[in-house]
C-alpha cells in the first residue's frame, strides 16, 4: 500500500468538491474492497475522501411504490431491513448469500455496486490486464516488451 | 480530528508524506488518544499501538475472520479498517469480553466444549460469536454455522465452536 492522504467530506457538496479537485483521490465508505485492492497495489489513490459519515444510511419509500436506498447503508442493515425483507426478499437472499457478516457490516450499498472484477488477473500485478492498465497497454507488453524479456533469456551475460 | 505535523519519513513514492491523525478510540470502556498514519489499519492500531495482542492477524484481506472485533457493537474486520475512520467509536477486543475477572459466557462455553485446538482464530471466533448473539439473526446450528462463515478455523474445531456457540445463546435467552 502506497503513502496517502486521508480527509473527511463535510457533505455531500463537499465531497463532490473534493473529488472533483483531485484526480487521484477515491471516495472511502465500507473500504472492504478498496482498502484489500490497495494493500495489493492494485489501487493507488494518493487521497482517501471519507464518505462514511454523511447522512445516506435511510431507506425510502417513493412515490411510485419503490424504494430508494441511502449509498451509506450497509449490506447487513439492507438485508435485514422490514421493506427489503417483505417485498424484495429476492435481494435480502441475494445480499446474504455473499462475503461474510462481518463484511456486510461494513461494505455499503454504493460501494457493492463499484465492487471491482475478484479476477486472479486484476488482483496479480505482475500479470497483464486492462482493467488495470490503460487500453492497449496490454497489447503493447505482450507485443512488445514481452518478446524482448524472452531473447535476454537466451543471450548469456548480458 | 486534529492534524499534527510530524518529521517526514522517506518514502519510495513521490507522495508527501501526509501528516499523523489524532484518533481517539474507547477501547474495551477504556478512552485511548492516539496519533496514527492514515493508512494504520484498525487491526494495526491496536496490536501495535495499544498492545492489544488478542486481536489476531490472519490474512489481512478480510477473509479468515481473525481479525475480527466489535466497533460500536457491530462484528467487522479490524484489517479492512483504517483506524482514522473510526475516531470516536467504541471498540471491544477479546481483551474486553470478560468482565471483574468472570469470563464472558462465550469464552466460557468455548473451554466447556473444546472449542479451539491451536486458538489463533478463538479470539475472531469469541467476537463474531458475541456479534452474532447481538444480532439475534442465528437461532438454528445450521444459521449459526452460515452466519459463522466469516471465521475461518485451520484447525476444524467448528462442531465444537457451534456448540458452544449454542450453549451461550441458551445462556442468555
Amino acid at each position: 500500500m502506497i503513502n496517502f492522504q486521508y480527509t473527511r467530506a463535510n457533505d455531500v457538496a463537499d465531497a463532490v468538491r473534493q473529488i472533483a479537485a483531485d484526480p487521484t483521490a477515491k471516495f472511502i465508505a465500507g473500504g472492504t474492497n478498496l482498502i484489500d485492492l490497495m494493500k495489493e497495489d492494485v489501487e493507488r489513490p494518493t487521497r482517501l475522501i471519507d464518505i462514511s459519515r454523511l447522512p445516506l444510511k435511510s431507506v425510502e419509500e417513493t412515490a411510485g411504490g419503490g424504494l430508494r436506498i441511502g449509498a451509506l447503508v450497509p449490506n447487513s442493515d439492507l438485508a435485514y431491513h422490514p421493506l427489503i425483507e417483505r417485498r424484495y426478499p429476492l435481494l435480502a437472499s441475494a445480499i446474504l448469500a455473499g462475503a461474510s457478516q462481518q463484511l456486510r457490516n461494513m461494505a455499503s450499498t454504493g460501494g457493492n455496486l463499484l465492487q471491482r472484477t475478484r479476477c486472479y488477473y486484476f488482483y496479480d500485478t505482475a500479470t497483464p490486464c486492462n482493467k488495470r492498465y490503460r487500453r492497449g497497454e496490454v497489447r503493447r507488453r505482450v507485443q512488445h516488451e514481452w518478446p524482448r524479456l524472452w531473447q535476454r533469456r537466451h543471450i548469456p551475460h548480458r | 480530528m486534529t492534524l499534527a505535523r510530524t518529521a517526514a519519513s522517506p518514502v519510495a513514492e513521490a507522495i508527501p508524506t501526509p501528516d499523523k491523525i489524532r484518533i481517539v478510540l474507547t477501547v474495551n470502556g477504556v478512552e485511548r488518544q492516539l496519533e496514527v498514519a492514515p493508512w494504520t489499519t484498525l487491526l494495526d492500531a491496536l496490536r501495535d499501538r495499544l498492545d492489544l495482542t488478542g486481536t489476531k492477524k490472519g490474512c489481512d484481506h478480510g477473509q479468515c475472520g481473525a481479525c475480527t472485533v466489535l466497533v460500536d457493537g457491530r462484528r467487522i474486520n479490524s484489517c479492512l479498517t483504517l483506524a482514522v475512520m473510526k475516531d470516536g467509536a467504541e471498540v471491544t477486543t477479546v481483551e474486553g469480553l470478560a468482565t471483574d475477572g468472570a469470563l464472558h459466557p462465550l469464552q466460557q462455553a468455548f473451554i466447556d466444549h473444546d472449542a479451539f485446538q491451536c486458538g489463533y482464530c478463538t479470539p475472531g471466533q469469541l467476537c463474531s460469536a458475541a456479534g452474532l448473539i447481538a444480532e439475534g439473526k442465528a437461532r438454528t446450528a445450521d444459521e449459526i454455522r452460515e452466519l459463522m462463515s466469516g471465521n475461518i478455523c485451520r484447525c476444524g474445531a467448528y462442531p465444537n465452536i457451534v456448540a458452544a456457540i449454542k450453549q451461550a445463546m441458551g445462556a442468555r435467552s
